[in-house]
């Protein structure tokens, strides 16, 4: 918005200065007229000044369009200015006297107007520098020019009082001392063309030739115009005719320095084009995390950037070094690399700090291999990708000519390489942590599953009341406990614990339930179904893992229990306020043959009465341990069970559970806590 | 509770491994790693002395389930010297008084060792 209001000030303002010229030229003999004329000239160029600059102000910069518009400007100003000394020439060709005629006022203004506005394009391309010296050294041009007009105005006036200080006993002097001031600022402005280098080759090819036709017509044909404008506006014609000596110094000073320039403009497109490079590395290294992407990118971007023809990496994997990406000419020709003849290459890798550059591979015993056929290398890069001081592999550059690499590719080849390094390690990192995740989910699933397996809700027992909890320490744990109605007159209850941890404890867990409920309609008794068991875990199980299991029938009509202990925590029986534990011989399962198990099994038979209560439970009760070490054991079960002797089957399992977690009093569980409470009504 | 040590000393054809400590899940792998290497030595006439062994898990357990097929398959044996009364109570419970020989003092087992072979 505000840039538009400024645009239209100076359409305003083009305007104004057209309609002031054009009848006050008329009237060119008149010396009062001239003098409005000139100063309002004068005062319209500063304001056009003022406005330019600060329109330049808003607009974000493009050296390109700056460039661009100066050019468009420039040539318009030629044109111009070459019809104007062409009407100028004709004038005197045909004897005519120079009046200042509509189409020279015309030509005038706008060739004045247009050459405010090269002064201000050529000055938004020094301040590209942006220093306060800059602006200063610009504004003084600008002080000087207008200096000048003011010096020549006042030589127009010899008589008048107006301008009487700008005047000595010779008014050459004056203008004299400005030129030469002029000269020098100018010549200081152009130093100042930093904005030459951030054009690429091409770009500078183009402003050359632009730049020697432009100054070429402002040397040899510029002077003549101050002659056709004078007519117009001295003022104005002093104004042109010093920004046309601006510009040929400063274009000269500027082509000069181009010309210097361009021989190694290739190389700084080189330099800027590496340095994109390792820019870019650096935003891709920050994206890409899975291996395989990352090493593809690296191994293409090295072709890039040092021009080779075959780029492979070896990492190091469990000691041993793979070839992990290969990319380029006949990538497949290395395979038939043998690495082992690589390794003292790979020894002075390792020790080197900066990236080795071998010119002719033949010449060169540590890759001499390369030199042969299949690869028949050239020249080499190589360096090791490390981090941490860890070396984490290799990446090789291979060209088919020698001296194909330069010193400054072998600089930034270790750069590149080390930011390798970061990403590699970047992407093992990503790795793992993703492997924590997927595990952790993992524990987490098997760990519901294996919550499944438990009875989710206490069947229905006729005449009894039944109860039972279990509180894992991890996520996976080996405790389990069954209860299986089978018929109106037989329930069986089975409580156990694998051996181990992780996740396989859950799936050994799920397969012996499906055994359980299978064997246990196929027998009817516990050293039976125990058996099998110990035949089933011998055959299938790892063999450093064994259960305990406590097998037991109960035959609802007689009340009678039997049970087998196979290497379990003995059972707890409550009769007429009396607990026993029982503990009868029985090897644990999956550590013998089932003749072995067989002859330790002893099935205790119990014939419980009303209010008899039977507990099953895993070791981790019997072994919670308090801050002093001292364990809950037999002794605190006995005690809880005492004091809850009127409770049900729920309150008897709850209050064994409270004394337990009263005693721990704050030490964390390390065991599961299975428990099966049984009530006879 | 990771607070385990393993020590060993040979004498003769046997060699002793000493437990100290707590042999739980975290601290198998460091007693299964001096069988493997007692194994791998053919050395399988061994004696495990478990006077400083405070406690011991079923991972602990299993470690000797996973070597004793194998060692007595090569003509050797593990036997068990000198436990605590709380770790001979978690083998009794198991039955493994019935799989394994256990004893009161180091050299009975070595002599035992000795006299089989």
């Amino acid at each position: 918005m505000k840039k538009d209001i400024g645009n239209i000030f100076i359409g305003v303002a083009a305007v104004v200065l057209l309609a002031l010229l054009m009848p006050i030229s008329r009237m060119a003999a008149d010396v009062s007229m001239k003098w409005s004329r000139e100063i309002s000239v004068l005062v319209i160029i500063l304001m056009l000044i003022f406005l330019i600059a600060r329109a330049q102000k808003r607009r974000s910069y493009s050296l390109l369009r700056n460039l661009r518009w100066l050019g468009l400007t420039a040539l318009t100003y030629v044109i111009i200015l070459t019809i104007l000394k062409a009407h100028h020439a004709n004038q005197t060709l045909l004897n005519v006297p120079h009046k200042s005629d509509m189409l020279t006022t015309v030509l005038a203004v706008a060739g004045l107007f247009l050459s405010v506005i090269i002064l201000m394009e050529l000055g938004k391309c020094i301040f590209i520098e942006r220093g306060k010296k800059t602006a200063i050294n610009f504004t003084i041009v600008i002080a000087i020019i207008l200096l000048h007009i003011i010096v020549d105005l006042a030589d127009l006036d010899k008589d008048g009082l107006l301008l009487s200080v700008f005047r000595l006993n010779t008014t050459v002097i004056p203008a004299n001392i400005v030129l030469v001031l002029l000269w020098v600022f100018s010549i200081i402005n152009g130093f100042r063309c930093k904005w030459i280098h951030y054009l690429n080759r091409r770009q500078k090819m183009g402003i050359f030739f632009i730049g020697v036709f432009l100054s070429g017509w402002f040397i040899f044909l510029g002077p003549q115009c101050k002659e056709c404008i004078e007519n117009v506006t001295q003022a104005g014609s002093v104004f042109v005719s010093d920004i046309h000596l601006f510009f040929i110094i400063y274009s000269s000073m500027a082509l000069l320095g181009l010309l210097f320039q361009l021989p190694s403009a290739g190389i700084m497109d080189r330099r800027m084009r590496q340095i994109r490079y390792l820019q870019d590395l650096g935003a891709k290294l920050g994206s890409v995390l899975e291996k395989d992407q990352l090493l593809a990118t690296c191994a293409d971007l090295t072709i890039q950037m040092v021009n080779a023809d075959l780029v492979w990496i070896e990492l190091t994997a469990n000691d041993e070094l793979v070839l992990a990406w290969s990319a380029g000419k006949e990538a497949e020709k290395l395979a038939a690399l043998d690495n082992t003849r690589t390794s003292a290459l790979r020894e002075n890798l390792d020790d080197n700090p900066s990236a080795l550059l071998v010119n002719d591979c033949n010449k060169n015993s540590l890759c001499r291999v390369l030199a042969d056929a299949p690869l028949r290398g050239g020249s080499l890069l190589a360096a090791a990708i490390t981090h941490s001081r860890t070396t984490l592999g290799y990446l090789y550059a291979l060209k088919r000519n020698r001296f194909a690499f330069s010193e400054e590719n072998r600089g930034l080849f270790k750069a590149f390489t080390d930011m390798v390094g970061v990403a590699l390690q970047n992407s093992n990192l990503m790795q793992i942590t993703i492997q924590q995740q997927v595990y952790r989910e993992e524990l987490r699933l098997a760990h519901d599953a294996q919550m499944r397996l438990l009875p989710q809700q206490m069947p229905q027992v006729t005449g009894m009341e039944l109860a039972g909890f279990c509180d894992t320490a991890n996520e996976i744990g080996g405790d389990f406990y069954y209860v299986l109605p089978l018929s109106d007159d037989r329930v069986d209850f089975i409580i156990g614990d694998v051996s181990g941890i992780g996740a396989s404890a859950a799936f050994y867990m799920a397969e012996l339930k499906g055994l359980i409920e299978a064997l246990s309609r196929h027998h009817d008794t516990p050293e039976d179904i125990l058996a099998d068991i110990n035949g089933f875990i011998r055959k299938n199980f790892e063999p450093d893992t064994f259960v305990t299991m406590i097998y037991s029938i109960y035959f609802c009509k007689q009340k009678k229990l039997l049970v087998a202990r196979a290497g379990h925590p003995p059972f707890l029986h409550l009769h007429d306020d009396k607990v026993s534990l029982i503990e009868t011989g029985g090897l644990g399962l999956g550590l013998a043959t089932n003749e072995s198990l067989r002859r330790t099994l002893k099935t205790t038979k119990l014939r419980l009465s009303s209010g008899d209560r039977v507990i099953f439970l895993t070791d981790g009760l019997l072994e919670a341990r308090n801050q002093e070490g001292k364990e809950f054991g037999e002794e605190g079960l006995t005690e809880a069970v005492i004091r809850c002797l009127d409770c049900g089957a729920e309150e008897m399992a709850s209050s064994i559970r409270q004394s337990m977690t009263d005693f721990m009093n704050g030490v964390p569980r390390h065991d599961d806590v299975t428990l099966l409470s049984l009530k006879v009504l | 509770m990771s607070d385990f040590e393993v020590a060993r000393k040979d004498a003769g054809e046997v060699s002793i491994i000493y437990l100290k400590g707590y042999l739980d899940a975290h601290t198998a792998p460091d007693f299964e790693k001096s069988l493997q290497q007692l194994v791998d030595e053919n050395r399988v006439k061994i004696v495990v002395n478990l006077a400083d062994l405070a406690y011991i898990s079923s991972a602990g357990l299993g470690v000797f389930m996973g070597f004793i097929e194998d060692v007595r398959r090569k003509k050797g044996d593990i036997k068990l010297a000198e436990p605590t009364e709380k770790v001979f109570r978690v083998f009794d419970l198991l039955g493994f008084p019935v799989l394994y020989e256990i004893f009161s003092s180091e050299n009975e087992a070595i002599e035992k060792h000795l006299n089989a072979s």
